[in-house]
């Protein structure tokens, strides 16, 4: 009889070794930024705005011996705004006065603007107002009209006149 | 074979199979295996694009110019830190009397300037999708005209 003697086998154990792996990988460092590009631009700005229109002028009273007394209205404002350099603000009527009669108009500026004083209104050609106007804004700054009246007008019916004002 | 003999073969016989026995045991059933696992730092911010463009262009009489805004853009976050935070910065100032804001979903609006800015702050271990980009583009009177002009906007999670 021939004795073998037989080593025990033995399972191998293999160590295995699991990395999990974060999906995103390298890309992590580069994807916590984004980018947008912003386009923008100021364009010409331009407003220009009043309170109302002016009570009812009238005039009423004269001394002796002198033209009859004017009216005077300064119950309205204007405001305006405008991003321009050297800017102007004109008046002009729709249509002309009768013989003898005055309209006269007076803005008060904001600063960064010139008022020429009381101007005489038109219906022929626009007036400065305001003028040298440059990236200003001002807001209820006060408007003041003037009417006067020769005795040679004579008695006048009531009338209406449109006072176009316009930023250039 | 002598009694002597039988027996000394009987006891190795015995032995190895005793051997046998618990080596197959220790070897057969049983298996070990090391798992080494990691979660790493994600912070990923994205945008839908870039936003429409913005114009300054009217006014109420006797006030500034009226702000314009675009909100058409979105953004989308994960991260799974702690107390991190968006900033924004553009890589050159903006002409002198105009400013641009940036709003993040329903964070404060933040002005942009040439150092980055915190736009959206405390974020831990979330994800956003879909949130709403704001901008808000502002002029003074004294900024006068300005020719179109462009930014990058560059948000940053950290």
């Amino acid at each position: 009889m021939v004795v073998v003697s037989r080593k025990p086998k033995r399972a191998a154990l293999g160590v295995v070794v699991l990395v999990l792996l974060p999906v995103l990988g390298a890309s992590l460092d580069a994807g916590n930024t984004a980018s947008q590009t912003v386009t923008f631009e100021v364009r010409a700005v331009n407003e220009v705005s009043v309170s109302g229109n002016p009570d009812q002028l009238e005039i009423l009273t004269a001394t002796a011996g002198s033209q009859p007394d004017a009216a005077v209205d300064a119950t309205t404002t204007y405001s305006l705004t405008t991003n321009g350099r050297n800017r102007k603000l004109t008046a002009v009527l729709d249509s002309g006065l009768p013989p003898n009669v005055n309209l006269r108009v007076a803005l008060a500026p904001m600063a960064g603007a010139t008022s020429p004083g009381t101007v005489e209104l038109s219906s022929v050609a626009a007036a400065d107002v305001l003028t040298g106007i440059t990236s200003a804004r001002g807001t209820g700054l006060g408007v003041r009209y003037t009417l006067t009246a020769d005795a040679a007008a004579g008695k006048m019916a009531p009338s209406i006149r449109v006072v176009k004002l316009t930023l250039h | 074979m002598t009694g002597k003999r039988l027996k000394n073969l009987t006891l190795t016989l015995m032995a190895a199979m005793m051997v046998i026995w618990s080596g197959a045991a220790d070897a057969g059933n049983q298996a070990n295996q090391t798992v080494n696992f990691e979660v790493k730092a994600i912070n990923e911010l994205s945008v839908s694009g870039s936003p429409g463009s913005l114009a300054v262009e009217v006014a109420t009489a006797g006030s500034e110019p009226t702000d314009d805004t675009e909100e058409s853009t979105t953004f989308n976050l994960t991260t799974n830190g702690s107390s991190k935070k968006v900033t924004a910065v553009i890589a050159s100032a903006m002409p002198s009397g105009v400013t641009l804001k940036i709003k993040l979903d329903t964070s404060p609006d933040v002005t942009l300037t040439d150092t980055a800015a915190d736009v959206l702050t405390g974020l831990t271990k979330t994800t956003l999708s879909g949130k709403t980009v704001k901008y808000t583009l502002s002029a003074t009177v004294a900024a006068g005209v300005v020719a179109a002009d462009s930014r990058v906007v560059t948000l940053t999670l950290q």
